[in-house]
């Protein structure tokens, strides 16, 4: 009966031991999960907070080809709620980047891109030989300043007509 | 020894539950968090009409005190030229000069008129000189819920000369809003290139243009 008792007491030890160690494991390991569960949550909030649109008319969007190379005059507004990074931002007309040309002026002057300012963006190519009334392709991604360690990204597409 | 094996037991089945309720918990507040921070980033989007837009080409845009006379008290500027339908207030100093001049009509000329002072003798008559330009006009109506700032609306013409709604419109409130329902009267000078044929709004996002009759 005394074995039997001290066998039973071993058993009653290990499983003691083992569920101590499962229990530490799990809690690591629910840990590790919840950290990149919040970081990931900290990526999506700060993409669903960052967001980029065209403002003004489409149907009317300045193209000057009196000057060379030709230039094209548009408004981006920050619809979203993160400070947008202007320095982050990326134009394709027509599918072809042109980030070596952009001139990007917040309006009314201000230091940041904030929710209630435009941005006036002017983006020139060498290439261009758009008429009056042609139709292209407008694209442009942008990032949102860093916020809580995370920074935003919202893109814009839009078809515009151009008025020479 | 058997209660000891049955105490043994309870205090490992409590453990794994303890365990297991934690990470529910910590599950639950996660879940919470994560849906609030993406119910906090979808506001409505603004829904709205513009019910009208019209250019008035001959607006007074402008009314400079050539000279302030004298003899006058405060009172009312109209036109003596012209129906386009001008007036104006202005203020005096101590000896009754026109010192200030506020524009509360802007009226529509197809020349500029000439603005007199209404229903007053002064001894010596003041002058003035009045341009005129462009003049926007437009009624616009909030038709959805979202509440919006005049600062975040934006005003085009000819999709360009970009104006802060927040800017052009008195309301005399600070930071007025636009509210589901209700129709604003806006109107600006409008500087840029001629002829101005349409106008456009944006707001969030939303963007709506009209021509301007």
């Amino acid at each position: 009966m005394a074995d039997g008792g001290a066998s039973t007491f071993i058993l009653l030890i290990t499983a003691l031991l083992v569920s101590g160690s499962v229990s530490a494991v799990l809690i690591d390991q629910w840990g590790d999960m919840s950290s990149a569960l919040e970081e990931n949550r900290k990526g999506k909030e700060a993409d669903a907070k960052t967001s980029l649109s065209f403002a003004g008319d489409a149907m009317e969007v300045d193209y000057d080809d009196s000057v060379n190379p030709n230039e094209m005059t548009f408004y981006l507004q920050n619809s979203g709620q993160y400070v947008l990074d202007e320095d982050t931002l990326v134009v394709m007309v027509d599918g072809v980047s042109v980030t070596s040309s952009i001139s990007a002026t917040i309006l009314p002057g201000g230091a940041e891109w904030t929710d209630t300012r435009l941005l006036e963006v002017v983006v020139s190519s060498s290439s261009w030989s758009y008429q009056n009334d042609d139709t292209l392709s407008v694209s442009a991604v942008v990032s949102s300043e860093i916020t809580s360690g995370y920074r935003g990204t919202d893109t814009m597409n839009i078809e515009v007509r151009l008025d020479v | 020894m058997g209660a000891s094996v049955g105490i043994g037991g309870l205090i490992i089945g409590m453990t794994m539950m303890v365990v297991f309720s934690m990470v529910v918990a910590s599950f639950d507040a996660q879940v919470d968090s994560s849906l609030q921070s993406i119910d906090s980033a979808n506001e409505a989007l603004p829904v709205y009409t513009i019910d009208d837009a019209t250019l008035w080409e001959g607006a007074v845009v402008d009314v400079q005190i050539s000279s302030g006379g004298s003899g006058y008290s405060n009172g009312t500027l109209v036109s003596s030229t012209g129906n386009g339908g001008f007036t104006g207030t202005f203020t005096v100093d101590g000896s009754g000069a026109i010192i200030s001049v506020a524009i509360t009509s802007h009226g529509n000329y197809s020349s500029a008129p000439t603005i007199v002072v209404q229903g007053q003798t002064p001894t010596s008559s003041a002058s003035f000189v009045v341009s005129i330009g462009n003049f926007i006009h437009s009624n616009i109506t909030n038709t959805g819920s979202y509440i919006t700032p005049l600062r975040e609306i934006w005003v085009f013409s000819d999709g360009a000369n970009p104006t802060n709604l927040g800017s052009i419109y008195s309301s005399g409130i600070n930071d007025p809003h636009w509210y589901s329902g209700e129709t604003l009267h806006i109107q600006w000078s409008e500087s840029g290139t001629l002829p101005v044929s349409r106008f456009a709004l944006s707001v969030k996002g939303v963007n709506m243009a009209s021509s301007l009759a």
